[in-house]
């Protein structure tokens, strides 16, 4: 049984522009122990996703329909002081781009530790939790007594990290958490969040552009596009072979240290406000039909748990 | 670099400041001070020569000329002390010497409650009755602006926030002495809940209770025309300062971290934005000695703002210079403290950020 | 006239002479102590006609500071950058001299942010026009002339210049911005980062257009980049920075395949492949952490697990390891 399951999320941004469709019927599952990667450009939908999730989507946005199971609880039906006191944080924890800024820059770390522990009622030794947290993400202890401003962008992106654990969080939702440290960084917090999932048997949904990075830590990937889901499937089975002809063109995007050259794919994404008829990829697509202009493809599955939303299948 | 480097810093700094703004004070009034100072010679002396024509015609010794000799010798003096007949960079100096002591001369015409003519005194005898009513109207703006200010942006984007952007724009729009006499013949003719004037009713009442009372009675109407003019542009600077905290990065976190609303924006939101409130604050306090000079006209409220209209009134230029150097003191001061207090609040000042 | 005298013998294959050169700021020094940072610490380079020469390093590595110092928008604090246009006539860089206003047009720069190095609010047609102006261009017909030529180059359509630039997306901004440049007829460009802001569809794109233009026209291109796989689509020659110091540099594919430094070692280890077998297991990186200590040698000492008193003391110059491949390592 997933440990999470997503079912026809919708998420809708009501600007004056128009009803901007930013997460557009979207099904998702996660297992226990798995890393699910979420790829996608900008304006792909994939942080409004994560955001969705933890119901924290704000004014304008809307969750318009959809369930969320989490453990076979729909999430989405809980009032807002159950999810905030059960659910967020305790049972899905979440580590966001901007997470070196996500300290408030005038308390010490160790209190803002310490206050969320206290807000949830953990039971146990708060000090002795905290050193616990801290040498988990390899920390040293004395981090705790520290202001935000006085580490890296590194450490306090790891002891963010530490803070999304302190309550032992079953899901750990990843929404670009390296993009801004520099590489070698970027390879220490990887190295870190696989220890991570096979310590504690973490469930991580991980959300990046970079498919490069994903390929090294999911075993289940979803490719969103323009708020909807292109292809999912087995991580591996989608990098030897991928189906959908977005995924194709962005495995040739993107550049890797391996690569010679990298191709752009011609074209934009359709504004959100206004999708057109037929898939949404269809104005950039290199196999574009007819039906692919008048009809939308449904998400079909085509074997094992490979699922591609294109009428060339 | 430590809380103790950071303030010997600021006293570097505002020091500076403090000099360098009494001397432009002094290079800006540098013909008008000589004649103060010249003017203040003169009475000087004449009070002198009276003092000693008294005595001397008390014991029968009327020698003219040497009581004029005196008298010169006297004036040589007092000219000496300040240095009216000293090359430039001296005068200066003693000038600097003087207002730090506050010694700002006599005044022309005014004089102080108890007939001291010194400048500073009367200043003195006036200036608590302008921080009675204007500080405590600031304090009481503060607690309420900030209270409104964050509950605005709380419910920001909402139709309860429209309520402070309107009351600062309007009531601040208003002239506070418009909105003086409007209360006037409101609470004080049509329906006579409030007197219309004075700092305490005449005669004032013996006891210190009743005297209290007596001058909150006299209070209340002013204050409630300050309040009603400056609480809503207050309010509204907080409301900006919560509300661009309130985008920053760690409130996205701290929400998500199932802190609730009102934590959030209490704790976290308010002790980031205090630095800059705590300017504000100083601002407003700062400025509340300066009283308002037409509130204190329209309510007869004898503080330095009628001081100071008294003043150009009478063209008393030594009691408007005087004035003019304390406020300038008591803003440098309060910014001063408030530099102690934002390094105080916010962990990255002290670090040199 | 700039004295060239002490100058010394320029080999005319080279565009750009780079030597010794350091650009420290200093901030403060009033009631405070006065803090140095050494954005560039003593780099020696020299730069081929004709080639695409990618300078790759992290934020806060010097780059930036770099191709602004080479096209004379940064003053240098000691040392000399010198600009060899057509082989024999060297002119020292520096932006005091008054001499640099007549080469600045053919040194020409590109920015990271497509949304800001570009007035939003001209007219797509001035956006390239008013450089012209400024750089003595004044027929009508011939500003219109290498406008159209420019777009074309860069693939956009000559009717866009009756937009607004707010109107085009960021692609299309990059493409504008590089067309500003090449419509000038720049012998040399500096492209900073022009990629890092684009999402992974469009990176190809101007890669790709960037690349064309040196194979077409001869430009020198300098691509700073903290993405070492784009460095290696588009380079010739690779420089790698750290702290201000160059720490390996030579042919790309031979830096690539066959670092010698450990930094570069670290960072090819360290960037992510394609290649999801690798979930399971971890990276060594061969990096320490950063530490407190500031030694006066190797700029990569306290991350260095090679380390020895001698990196600590002694700071390592370029040494030629291989045919066009130098480090800047005491390993070797």
């Amino acid at each position: 049984m997933p440990i999470l399951t997503i079912k026809n999320l919708s998420i809708h941004f009501y600007t004056p522009k128009g009803v901007r469709k930013a997460v557009d019927r979207v099904d998702l599952e996660l297992n226990k122990g798995e890393v699910v990667g979420i790829a996608g450009e900008s304006g792909s939908g994939k942080s409004t996703l994560a955001l969705g999730i933890m119901r924290l989507i704000n004014y304008p946005g809307k969750i318009v329909s959809g369930e969320i199971y989490f453990n076979e609880e729909n999430i989405l039906k809980m009032s807002e002081d159950d999810f905030n006191k059960k659910i967020r944080w305790k049972k899905i924890a979440m580590i966001f781009q901007g997470s070196m800024n996500g300290f408030t820059p005038v308390f010490k770390i160790g209190d803002q530790i310490r206050e969320v522990m206290e807000i949830h009622g953990y039971n146990g030794d708060y000090d002795k939790r905290i050193k616990e947290l801290l040498n988990m993400v390899e920390l040293d202890e004395s981090v705790a007594n520290k202001y935000p401003h006085e580490l890296s962008g590194g450490m306090r992106q790891r002891a963010f990290i530490a803070m999304a654990l302190a309550l032992n969080p079953e899901i750990l939702i990843c929404d670009e958490p390296t993009t801004a440290l520099d590489v070698i960084t970027q390879a220490k917090i990887l190295n870190l969040l696989k220890k991570l999932k096979k310590e504690l048997n973490l469930s991580i949904i991980f959300i990046t552009h970079d498919l490069a990075l994903l390929s090294e830590i999911s075993d289940k990937l979803y490719i969103m596009y323009a708020g909807a889901i292109m292809e999912r499937g087995d991580s591996l089975q989608i990098y030897k072979n991928p189906k959908h002809p977005y995924t194709q063109l962005l495995m040739e995007a993107i550049a890797d240290i391996n690569k010679d050259y990298i191709k752009g794919i011609p074209g934009f994404m359709p504004d959100l406000a206004n999708l057109p008829n037929g898939c949404r990829f269809s104005n950039r697509c290199p196999f574009a039909m007819d039906i692919c202009k008048k009809k939308e493809p449904e998400l079909k599955r085509l074997d094992g748990d490979r699922y591609v939303s294109c009428w060339l299948y | 670099m430590g809380y103790k480097t950071y303030l010997i810093k600021e006293i570097i700094i505002y020091v500076t400041v403090l000099i360098a703004a009494m001397s432009l004070l002094y290079i800006l009034t540098y013909p008008v001070i000589q004649e103060v100072l010249k003017a203040t010679v003169q009475t000087e002396a004449e009070g002198f020569k009276q003092a000693i024509l008294k005595h001397a015609s008390g014991h029968g010794n009327l020698n003219l000329t040497s009581i004029n000799i005196l008298v010169n010798k006297y004036k040589a003096s007092l000219m000496a002390a300040y240095g009216l007949n000293q090359p430039l960079y001296l005068k200066y100096f003693i000038q600097m010497k003087n207002l730090l002591i506050f010694n700002f001369g006599n005044a022309y015409f005014l004089t102080a409650p108890n007939g001291s003519h010194k400048v500073y005194a009367i200043i003195a005898a006036y200036l608590p009755y302008t921080i009675i009513l204007f500080t405590t109207g600031t304090i009481i703006v503060i607690l309420v602006g900030t209270l409104l200010g964050l509950l605005s942006a709380r419910y920001a984007g909402t139709v309860w926030d429209k309520l402070v952007p309107t009351i600062a724009v309007v009531h601040s729009s208003l002239p506070t002495w418009w909105l003086g006499f409007l209360l006037i013949a409101a609470l004080a003719y049509a329906i006579k809940i409030f007197p219309p004037g004075g700092i305490t009713s005449i005669p004032p009442p013996k006891s210190p209770l009743m005297y209290s009372i007596n001058m909150l009675y006299h209070m209340a109407l002013p204050l409630i025309a300050f309040f009603i003019v400056n609480v809503g542009g207050f309010a509204y600077v907080v409301r900006s300062l919560v509300i661009s905290t309130t985008k920053e990065d760690f409130v996205m976190t701290a929400k998500a971290r199932g802190l609730s609303d009102s934590r959030i924006l209490y704790r976290h939101i308010l002790r980031t934005a205090s630095p800059s409130i705590s300017t504000q604050v100083a601002l407003a306090i700062a400025g509340s000695f300066a009283g308002g000079l037409t509130t204190e006209i329209v309510f007869n409220w004898h503080g330095v703002g009628w001081l100071t209209y008294e003043a150009i009134l009478l063209n008393d230029l030594p009691v408007i210079l005087g004035i003019n150097f304390v406020l300038t003191v008591i803003l440098l001061l309060a910014l001063f403290i408030n530099e102690m207090i934002k390094g105080y609040l916010d962990p990255r000042i002290k670090a040199g950020e | 006239m700039i004295d060239m005298s002490h100058v010394g013998y320029i080999d005319p294959n080279y565009i750009f002479y780079i030597k010794d050169l350091k650009v420290y700021f200093t901030k403060g020094g009033f009631l405070s102590k006065p803090h140095t940072t050494k954005a560039i610490d003593g780099v020696n380079l020299k730069i081929r006609r004709k080639e695409v020469l990618a300078l790759v390093g992290e934020s806060g590595s010097g780059k930036t500071t770099l191709g602004r110092t080479l096209i004379g928008l940064q003053k240098p604090t000691s040392g000399q950058v010198i600009y060899n246009r057509d082989g024999n006539n060297p002119i020292v860089i520096d932006p005091k001299v008054k001499q640099i206003k007549k080469i600045r047009r053919e040194l020409q720069m590109i920015y990271q942010d497509p949304y800001s190095s570009i007035d939003p609010y001209m007219k797509v047609y001035d956006a390239i026009a008013q450089p012209l102006k400024y750089a003595g261009v004044k027929s009508k017909e011939e500003i219109n002339k290498k406008i159209e030529q420019s777009l074309k180059m860069v693939g956009l359509p000559f009717d866009l210049i009756q937009n607004y630039v707010f109107q085009l997306s960021g692609g299309q901004r990059q493409r504008l911005s590089i067309a500003r440049a090449l419509s000038l007829d720049p012998k040399f460009l500096v492209a900073d980062e022009p990629v890092t802001m684009l999402d992974a569809s469009l990176k190809g794109e101007i890669v790709e257009l960037l690349s064309k233009i040196n194979k077409e026209t001869g430009i020198t291109i300098l691509f700073i980049t903290h993405e070492l796989p784009i460095a290696k689509i588009i380079a010739n020659r690779i420089a790698v920075m750290y702290k201000g110091k160059i720490v390996e540099s030579g042919n790309a594919k031979t830096v690539l395949t066959d670092p010698l430094h450990p930094y570069t070692k670290a960072l090819l280890e360290a960037y992510p492949k394609i290649d999801p077998t690798l979930k399971d297991t971890y990276k060594t990186i061969n990096v320490k952490e950063e530490g407190k200590v500031i030694s006066n040698g190797c700029p990569f000492y306290d991350r260095c697990p090679f380390a020895t008193q001698k990196c600590f003391e002694q700071n390592p110059e370029l040494k030629e390891i291989s045919a066009d491949h130098e480090v800047a390592c005491w390993l070797y």
